[in-house]
């Protein structure tokens, strides 16, 4: 809820850290592209093996944290691939039950292929989002921004958020507190009610802040510009040549088991 | 020093819309190169003021020089004028405003339109003076208070002001922290920065500042050296603040007979060095006289040496002065035991028999020698100081 | 609610981004008319977008377990209007992906066009048209809210189920099953979510009703009324 379950803040400590933001991100997004692609399950899922293991041996990123984080996509993934195995199109049904007039269960050989693939690639692409999110701190993700010639305002913007997240995440936390200590979340009703006032009085609060802010901004001659920064350490093939790598078997797996498939 | 008025005002007074005034009658002169605290109480209109300094607020009444000129409010001289007038705000997560430091150093020199190798010049140059250096990608929620005050004063810094105003500079830090943050300033003082602070801390006002402005309700009560403006009990008393312990004590020997020499404490050295006339020269005399101070620059030392040479001379007391200093020790793995007011505490340390090594960097070590020379003369002591020689040899 | 990273293939994840960044482009058209008026309008807005985060990273009080969140973007809908907020929602719905875990960017266009753009403008317009009623201005807020979580969620589920080759069951059986089942986690919220801020907007009429006015968001009159209906 608070500060210390942002990934971001993993991130700033992450092993890899000082590898150029362009590597990670190429294989984050590559995997991420890439397994969308996959025609079989198997191959997402070593692709999130893989990621899994550089996340928590490679960027040293603590094992307990990254399993909680894990669960996160695990509702969402089993109710809806349940609803894909039971209800979506296939052939021969192994097994099926007619529950509703409107409303026939069935499974499939093709209906639960369908459904392991969607499942694991709900696992891959998080995984190689967490990957995104635990080894490239946001801080570094502007400056990739600005490369890639995204407009000015848009990265502004995008940063002033960043900034007031955790200004205002470490006020709710204060209040938070505050509030326990008054027995303020004891009952369902109160809790409603006390988490109103929560988000209410950050609410007046950033008000104030946003003329602090720009007295601050004025204070420091501010013009309409926000300097963004955009040196790294330099792409090593060190580390880009096992992202390569891994993409391309990514690519090959893909394309021969479509082949052994059609 | 030569005194330059650098900021006057005159018949100054602010009133925020549909309340009293929050300063009225403000006469005043800051001269170039002077340290400044002005103190008073919660309300007593020191935010006030010093906003009215750089021009985020219009006084309503009265009038501001800079460099003798009238303050204008254009949006072009506000500009040049806040360039000038450097503003750092009692807390630093209203200040800060972008996600790194580096990005938050930059702010100033790229709204001023600085071409880009200059930004990147005078950043760095900025998280040296501050000894934040390598400290550039990390987000400020990262940072601990004295850090976070540290970039909020580099990001001024950055814009190269004459003038550097401080609001409550240490309110928000720990002891250790605020003693860090009054070091860096006067080191940017000796660099010819005109520093402004406010407080209501005397204890932190008293011993630093060349002058000090007691403010009660939006006016100015004393101004004067911290001695002067603090001596008389019942305005100290008004503007609910208190007397310095110094000061307090030195009152008190005064009325049981005790001279103060012509002139009031500010340190303890000054204290003791009160109490020692009394006893007609040094309390205790050790037989080989004094201790003794030795000074290094650090950009001519390495770790290796540094440590060596503190094992030979046997060092009782490890002072370390301005912040190249404090970043070269932390590296060497020195722990000092003075950060802070470094040259008088181990004066006292030194009239106490013990062996000091002040590390510092380059310029500062002829002022410690001068003021530890300066002392001697005055008191008639003979504490010898030195230089640490470089050529000390280096068995690798 | 947040579909997660994957689960759209290829095809619809390219669909609903396109479908969606029109609306992200002309939020960002408007928002950059707005900067150009007003400077100051920037961190405000990025206050905004911030408080927006906040409001979708606290987990609501309830009993529907962890994965209820609000979406935080209905406040934004009435406080700046649909556009801006598109392109708020936008950036807020990317930090949620990176730094908590909801969404994901392969999805972002989805999430974009069901939470960003379809709740807030169901929400603005719903809003609009009860604004100048008799209606008190908490139900306003609470009704407006919540119908915009109740209309992303239906969206969301129809990207659901459009993203599945349906079965028997038919593409009309299959949304409906979608809806039903994350109806046990959404419903709830969503009235929650309308609950919570109705509740906020009492807050600040209470405490400090001006940046209200400030805002144009509801008139001195109807706050006036709401205050005096409550005491």
């Amino acid at each position: 809820m608070f500060a210390h379950d942002f990934l971001e803040e993993a991130a700033q400590n992450n092993a890899l850290l000082q590898i150029h933001p362009h590597t990670k991100l190429f294989l984050g997004l590559g995997t991420i592209f890439l397994v969308l692609f996959a025609p079989h399950f198997l191959i997402p899922f070593i692709a999130s093996l893989v990621l899994s293991i550089t996340i928590v041996f490679i960027a040293k990123i603590n094992l307990k944290f990254y399993l909680s984080l894990l669960s996160i996509p695990l509702g969402f993934a089993t109710l809806s691939v349940l609803v894909v195995i039971l209800l979506s199109k296939g052939q021969e049904p192994i097994w099926s039950w007619q529950v509703l007039s409107w409303l026939p269960l069935s499974i499939s050989q093709e209906s639960l292929n369908r459904g392991l693939l969607i499942f694991f690639r709900i696992m891959g692409g998080m995984s190689a989002l967490f990957f995104i999110s635990l080894t490239t701190p946001m801080t570094d993700l502007f400056g990739v921004m600005k490369q890639l010639k995204v407009p000015d305002l848009f990265i502004d913007l995008s940063m002033i958020i960043y900034r007031f997240i955790f200004i205002f995440i470490k006020k709710a936390h204060d209040i938070y507190l505050a509030q326990q200590m008054r027995m303020g979340y004891s009952k369902p009703k109160e809790a409603v009610k006390s988490y109103s006032m929560l988000f209410g009085s950050i609410f007046i609060t950033s008000w104030d802040a946003g003329e602090q802010f720009i007295n601050a901004m004025e204070c420091r001659c501010y013009n309409g510009k926000y300097p963004k920064n955009v040196s790294y350490n330099p792409v090593e093939w060190r580390s880009l040549t096992p992202v390569i790598l891994f993409l391309i078997s990514i690519i090959i797996s893909s394309m021969l088991a479509s082949g052994y498939q059609g | 020093m030569e005194m330059k008025p650098l900021i006057q005002l005159s018949n100054l007074s602010y009133a925020y819309p549909y309340a009293p005034p929050a300063i009225q009658n403000i006469n005043q002169t800051i001269n170039a190169g002077e340290k400044i605290a002005i103190v008073g109480s919660n309300g007593a209109g020191k935010s006030t003021l010093l906003l009215t300094l750089n021009g985020m607020l219009r006084p309503v009444d009265g009038r501001i020089t800079f460099q003798g000129k009238p303050v204008l409010y254009d949006k072009k001289s506000l500009r040049t004028l806040r360039q000038k007038v450097g503003f750092v705000f009692q807390d630093p997560d209203v200040q800060i405003i972008a996600p790194t430091v580096w990005q938050d150093v930059a702010f100033g020199p790229v709204n001023l339109d600085y071409p880009e190798e200059k930004i990147k010049e005078v950043v760095q140059e900025a998280l040296h003076k501050v000894g934040l250096e390598g400290f550039e990608r990390r987000p400020p929620y990262h940072l601990s208070g004295g850090e976070k005050k540290r970039v909020a004063i580099a990001g001024v810094l950055a814009m190269d002001p004459d003038v550097l105003i401080l609001d409550e500079p240490t309110s928000m830090l720990d002891p250790a922290g605020s003693e860090d943050i009054m070091d860096l300033l006067d080191e940017l003082n000796q660099h010819g920065k005109t520093i402004i602070i406010s407080t209501h801390d005397v204890e932190l006002a008293y011993p630093w500042a060349d002058r000090v402005i007691l403010m009660e309700n939006g006016r100015i009560t004393a101004s004067g050296t911290p001695e002067k403006a603090f001596s008389d009990r019942e305005l100290v008393k008004r503007a609910r603040l208190k007397t310095p312990i110094l000061l307090e004590l030195c009152q008190e020997l005064a009325a049981r007979g005790i001279k103060n020499g012509g002139k009031l404490p500010t340190t303890v050295l000054d204290i003791i060095r009160i109490i020692e006339n009394e006893h007609h020269g040094n309390i205790r005399l050790f037989e080989n006289g004094y201790g003794s101070i030795h000074v290094a620059d650090v950009d001519l030392l390495s770790g290796k040496k540094a440590v060596a040479f503190m094992n030979d001379m046997r060092c009782d007391t490890v002072g370390v002065m301005g912040s190249r200093a404090k970043i070269c020790s932390r590296q060497w793995g020195i722990t000092p035991d003075i950060s802070y007011a470094v040259i008088d505490k181990c004066i006292l340390q030194a009239m106490n028999g013990k062996t000091c090594a002040i590390f510092t960097s380059k310029g500062m070590v002829s002022r410690v020698i001068e003021r530890v020379n300066e002392f001697n003369a005055i008191n008639n002591r003979s504490i010898p100081v030195q230089e640490i020689s470089v050529q000390t040899p280096d068995d690798q | 609610m947040h579909i997660m990273e994957g689960f759209l293939p290829p095809l619809w994840a390219a669909i609903w981004w396109i479908v969606a960044l029109p609306f992200v482009i002309y939020g960002f058209v408007r928002l950059k008319q707005t900067i150009d008026e007003n400077k100051d309008a920037l961190p405000l807005l990025g206050i905004c977008g911030a408080l927006i985060f906040i409001l979708s990273a606290l987990k609501l009080p309830s009993v529907t377990g962890s994965c209820s969140h609000p979406t935080g973007t209905g406040l934004s809908a009435i406080v700046f209007g649909p556009f801006i907020t598109a392109i708020i929602g936008f950036i807020v719905l990317l930090f949620q992906a990176l730094f908590l875990a909801h969404g994901g960017l392969s999805t972002l266009g989805a999430n974009t066009f069901s939470m960003a753009i379809c709740g807030p403008f169901l929400g603005y317009y719903v809003y609009r048209a009860l604004k100048d009623t008799k209606i008190n201005i908490y139900i306003t807020v609470f009704i407006a809210v919540a119908l915009a979580d109740l209309f992303t969620y239906v969206i969301t589920a129809l990207e659901l189920a459009l993203a599945v080759p349906a079965g028997e069951v038919g593409f009309i059986g299959l949304f409906i099953t979608f809806l039903g089942v994350f109806a046990v986690t959404q419903i709830p919220l969503a009235i929650l979510e309308g609950a919570v801020l109705a509740l906020v907007f009492k807050y600040i009429v209470d405490i400090k009703p001006d940046i209200i006015t400030k805002m144009k968001i509801f008139s001195e009159e109807q706050i006036h009324a709401a205050r005096g209906k409550i005491q």
